[in-house]
């Protein structure tokens, strides 16, 4: 963004009232109708009064408005954003916060996502806000009428929309016309009456004239404003009035042409020229028309009144005399020419002094690039033509423009530099390369990457906006490398996008900690991908330091923190990963004092809900599920709306809320359907789903599920791991249907290879499930529960430092006995016991609900932990040892022995030897 | 053979706008000539007629026609021709 706040602001403002303003009240009643319709447009050419007529009303109707006077920039739909959003923080600074944030992303989220987040943000506000935009026939490119086609189509109550074009804007006009949803003023409704004219006429330059003069006045002029202003200053001073009026209202010139002739060759020489050098600017100031402007000396002695003081003068005149200019601001310091007037005029200077169009361009140039804007600055550098000073400009606007997404412009203003400039030098060859890359054009990216290289010889440091940072020779090969890195894995070259992300990461100079977050981020995830996953650690905490550095951006530094929690996870590392995702939260507010961005703070509480599942704290997991569904709310995004919805069924079904359940597994589904999503959260859909189906007793509808997105048992030996690893979750669900319709060696043989490749990926809660399924099922097959024992030690020793539960819990009420003889064997007896405890709470749950199917047992207490002496008691007692021949075989007194065995009964719940036998049996504990 | 002049029509085109506009004020429209016709109940028109190479030639003179508030009547492509 231009650093010059006051040359911008221009556009947020409603043009300041004239003092003279005539009253309309038949439109000004239209106007009013408007405030109960969503869309009000005013479409007419250019000349009758929309922007006049709007602004008088506004001022007099008591509505909170937010004016935005639109040009050809803000076709470009971050532009757009940022200036809407301006817009309306004129009128409540707090407003368009969230879509802010989101503009931080990178790449830009869709225009859909952005444009939901600000509707929803306005519909939950008390008042209601008009919101102009001017001059909307400038927009070009899709892009931003489709942000207004959302808009119309999603329109909040408490939001008005006030389009002003010279043409119907392609929105669906026709739909809201049926509906009653439109106000319009168009032309006939526009043009002044003979009346409206007669008063106008009066009121600004005190000129009264008989009504059929005016009437033959308007009706020559078919009721057109701008040509009767015209016509009202070239009549000024006549005291032929009439006649003159007559003489053209037979005529059939094109009436603007005429008078603006007869206008412009009775202004003094000096106007005169000043009118025609300050045509070309889009925004007037007084210092940029000082820039701009050379009055010659004849002009000078030719003028017979004395000259102004200094162009502020001459505009202020200008004003006053009603001559073409149009005030921006109340301070009378910045203005523009009706539109209409400027062609003209610039139409003059090409007809008369053409060779003095490219001198003006360049002063204009030189001025608005020192101003800090760089739309305008570019603009006249390309209309000298001077394609040295266009790069120029790109190169030194590269940084803000690429690193604010405004990537249409930019492709814009390099589309207008002729290749050969930009093959000369390797900074806009960057430029050009990140443009590409953000843009999805990997290939064009790379031709630029190699043509910078080439060039990179030649190279002359570059002096980058907003601050004048030189940018050294290392920075541009690293920006180049980087671009390469993005090309090669767009490819899916990644042996060489890795290296050349290297190589980047090398080059880069401190100064440039922006791109290397960047780098380092894009880095990472090509070591993720490639399984290497320390290498990956290392570049994603690289990321992060660099964004803590350059403290721009936190977005990627929060994804890259995320991803780090993502891989401690899949260890196994719980604590590690809770540590990583809070400092991901925590990142924004730490370290830059702002709120995190959705989308990014949506997947650091997605990954918390998770964890805390994985712990079987059900409540922690649904406060931060909380959050993800307000952030899905806000950002649109399918797929995490639909990973959260799944997991709100989960939540609800370990609660035992099986009706809510299904309805939220079957509003996730719509949303897998609608949107073709697929990997890990449609795998967790079906294995969560299916889950629920097998514990109803429905086999069948769970082996559905999996055979209509083809996971066959012999994936695993035929498919690669990473093409397996987000779909692990719903093998798991395969290997139980197999159980369920009896297979179990099947089953076995599955859940053996599913192990081995959790083991490998690392993803630990698949191995955890897998190894107490296994441990399970191993016991059956042998007939005998400690069969299961080893395995399920494998998954205990893993689990227990870290409380993750879940995946073991998962393998169902069998695991009951299991866990009993764990306690009782001393394996990570604490744990086990949790987890005991937790099963039979859970088994109680189902039974409540009434959906207990199987051999399930009637939930038991839970066994308090016998010390691993009472264990060796226990055995003794059990083998039908007395307390005498028990205290012998251990070596302690027989009172001692006697006071294992009552604490034994105690945590057995039993009165005697006989029923103690019975019990250690019937729980089948040894 | 499938005509490709729907594709990229580089062609005479010859364009209608109401009212007289002098015959020096070509350089508004491109290079395009102008040339008055009088209509039936005795009004004038201006016809812009030349040659533009693409569409996008051709909606620029029609945005110029909109910006300038010139009315206009109708649009014809005349064929090929260089």
């Amino acid at each position: 963004m231009s650093n010059v706040d006051l040359l911008l602001t221009t556009k947020l403002h409603a043009p300041p009232s004239r003092p003279v303003v005539i009253a309309r009240p038949r439109l000004s009643a239209r106007l009013a109708e408007g405030l109960a319709r969503p869309v009000t447009l005013l479409s007419a050419p250019a000349g009758f009064g929309k922007t006049t007529l709007v602004s008088a009303w506004l001022a007099e109707c008591d509505c909170l408005a937010a004016w935005l006077s639109l040009d050809e920039g803000d076709s470009d739909p971050a532009h757009f954003f940022a200036y809407l959003l301006a817009a309306l923080q004129t009128v409540d600074p707090a407003l368009g916060q969230s879509v802010q944030l989101l503009l931080m992303a990178q790449p830009l989220p869709p225009l859909d996502a952005l444009t939901a987040t600000l509707v929803h943000e306005l519909a939950s506000r008390p008042d209601t806000i008009s919101l102009v935009l001017d001059d909307y026939h400038r927009i070009q490119g899709d892009a931003v009428h489709s942000i207004l086609r959302f808009l119309v189509e999603h329109q909040p109550p408490n939001l008005r929309l006030i389009l002003l074009s010279r043409e119907d804007p392609p929105l669906p006009l026709a739909r809201l016309r049926v509906r009653g949803q439109l106000v319009e003023l168009r032309e006939a409704d526009l043009r002044f009456t003979p009346e409206e004219a007669a008063a106008f006429l009066a009121q600004t330059i005190g000129l009264r004239l008989p009504a059929a003069a005016i009437a033959d006045l308007v009706e020559r002029a078919e009721g057109w404003i701008a040509a009767l202003q015209i016509a009202g200053l070239s009549l000024q001073g006549r005291n032929d009035a009439e006649a003159y009026i007559a003489a053209f209202h037979g005529d059939d010139r094109f009436l603007m042409d005429y008078l603006m002739d007869e206008v412009f060759s009775r202004q003094p020489p000096e106007i005169q020229e000043f009118l025609l050098q300050t045509a070309i600017l889009e925004r007037l100031c007084a210092k940029a028309c000082d820039a701009v402007v050379e009055i010659s000396d004849s002009a000078n002695r030719e003028s017979r009144i004395t000259p102004f003081a200094d162009s502020q003068a001459i505009l202020e005149h200008l004003e006053r005399a009603n001559l073409f200019l149009v005030p921006l601001d109340n301070r009378r310091q910045w203005y523009r020419y009706h539109h209409l007037f400027a062609d003209l005029l610039h139409y003059r200077l090409q007809r008369t002094h053409p060779e003095r169009l490219p001198e003006l361009h360049r002063r204009a140039c030189r001025w608005y690039a020192d101003a800090g804007d760089p739309d305008e600055a570019m603009r006249h550098a390309l209309a000298i033509p001077d394609a040295a000073l266009a790069a120029d400009l790109a190169e030194r606007y590269m940084l803000p423009m690429i690193g604010s997404s405004q990537l249409v412009t930019y492709l814009g203003w390099i589309g207008r530099i002729p290749e050969t400039v930009i093959f000369d030098r390797a900074y806009l060859c960057a430029g050009y390369g990140w443009a590409c890359v953000l843009t999805n054009c990997p290939e064009a990216a790379a031709r630029y990457a190699d043509a910078g290289e080439m060039a990179l010889a030649r190279y002359e440091p570059v002096r980058s906006a907003p601050d004048g940072r030189p940018i050294s020779a290392a920075e541009v090969a690293g920006n180049l490398s980087a671009i390469r890195s993005y090309a090669a894995r767009a490819r899916g070259d990644m042996a060489e996008a890795i290296e050349q992300a290297q190589r980047a990461l090398a080059a880069l100079p401190p100064a440039a900690d922006a791109i290397r977050c960047a780098v380092a981020y894009n880095l990472g995830m090509l070591r993720l991908d490639a399984g290497e996953l320390e290498p990956a650690r290392q570049a994603f905490y690289e990321a992060v330091d660099a964004a803590r550095r350059s403290r721009t951006n936190p977005y990627v530094a929060i994804t890259a923190l995320s991803q780090l929690g993502g891989i401690a996870a899949g260890r196994g590392k719980l604590r590690e990963a809770e540590r990583l995702f809070q400092a991901a939260l925590g990142f924004a507010a730490d370290e830059m004092g702002m709120a995190t961005p959705a989308p990014a703070a949506g997947v650091a509480h997605g990954w918390l809900m998770w964890l805390h599942y994985q712990r079987n704290d059900i409540t922690g997991a649904q406060a931060h599920l909380d959050h993800v569904l307000a952030t899905a709310g806000q950002t649109g995004i399918p797929a995490m709306t639909a990973r959260a919805y799944t997991y709100q069924a989960l939540l609800a079904g370990r609660r035992g809320e099986l009706d809510a359940a299904a309805g939220w597994y079957d509003r996730a589904a719509e949303l897998l359907r609608a949107h073709a999503i697929g990997g890990l959260v449609q795998a967790e859909w079906i294995a969560f789903r299916g889950q629920l189906c097998l514990r109803q007793g429905d086999t069948v509808a769970a082996a559905a599920l999996l055979a209509a997105q083809g996971f066959t048992v012999n994936d695993l030996n035929e498919r690669a791991a990473r093409w397996l690893a987000p779909r692990l979750a719903g093998y798991v669900l395969l290997a139980r249907v197999l159980v369920a319709q009896g297979a179990v060696r099947q089953a076995v043989a599955l859940l053996e290879r599913i192990t081995a490749l959790a083991e490998q990926l690392p993803d630990a809660a698949v191995q955890l499930e897998a190894l107490a399924l296994h441990a399970v099922l191993r016991g059956a097959e042998r007939g005998d529960v400690s069969a299961g024992l080893p395995l399920l030690q494998r998954a205990l020793d893993l689990a227990a430092p870290e409380d993750f539960a879940r995946p073991i819990l998962d393998a169902g009420s069998a695991l009951d006995r299991l866990l009993r003889q764990a306690i009782m064997e001393g394996i990570q007896p604490a744990f086990a016991q949790r987890l005991l405890v937790d099963l039979l709470e859970e088994e109680r749950r189902w039974a409540v609900a009434g959906q207990v199917v199987g051999t399930s047992q009637a939930p038991e207490a839970a066994v308090e932990i016998p010390t691993a002496r009472e264990r060796q008691v226990l055995r003794l007692l059990a083998a039908g040892l007395s307390s005498n021949e028990i205290a012998a075989e251990l070596v302690i007194s027989v009172s001692t022995a006697r006071s294992y065995i009552k604490s034994l009964y105690g945590k057995l719940d039993v009165h005697g030897r006989a029923e103690a036998i019975d019990r250690v049996r019937q729980l089948g504990l040894l | 053979m499938v005509s490709d002049s729907h594709k990229t029509p580089a062609a005479v085109y010859r364009i209608e706008v109401a009212g007289r506009i002098a015959a020096e004020r070509a350089d508004w429209f491109d290079g395009l000539a102008l040339t008055i016709k009088t209509t039936s109940e005795g009004g004038a028109i201006t016809v812009l007629s030349g040659w533009l190479s693409d569409q996008a030639a051709l909606f620029g003179v029609l945005s110029r026609i909109r910006d300038l508030g010139l009315r206009l009547i109708s649009v014809n492509a005349t064929g090929e021709e260089k």
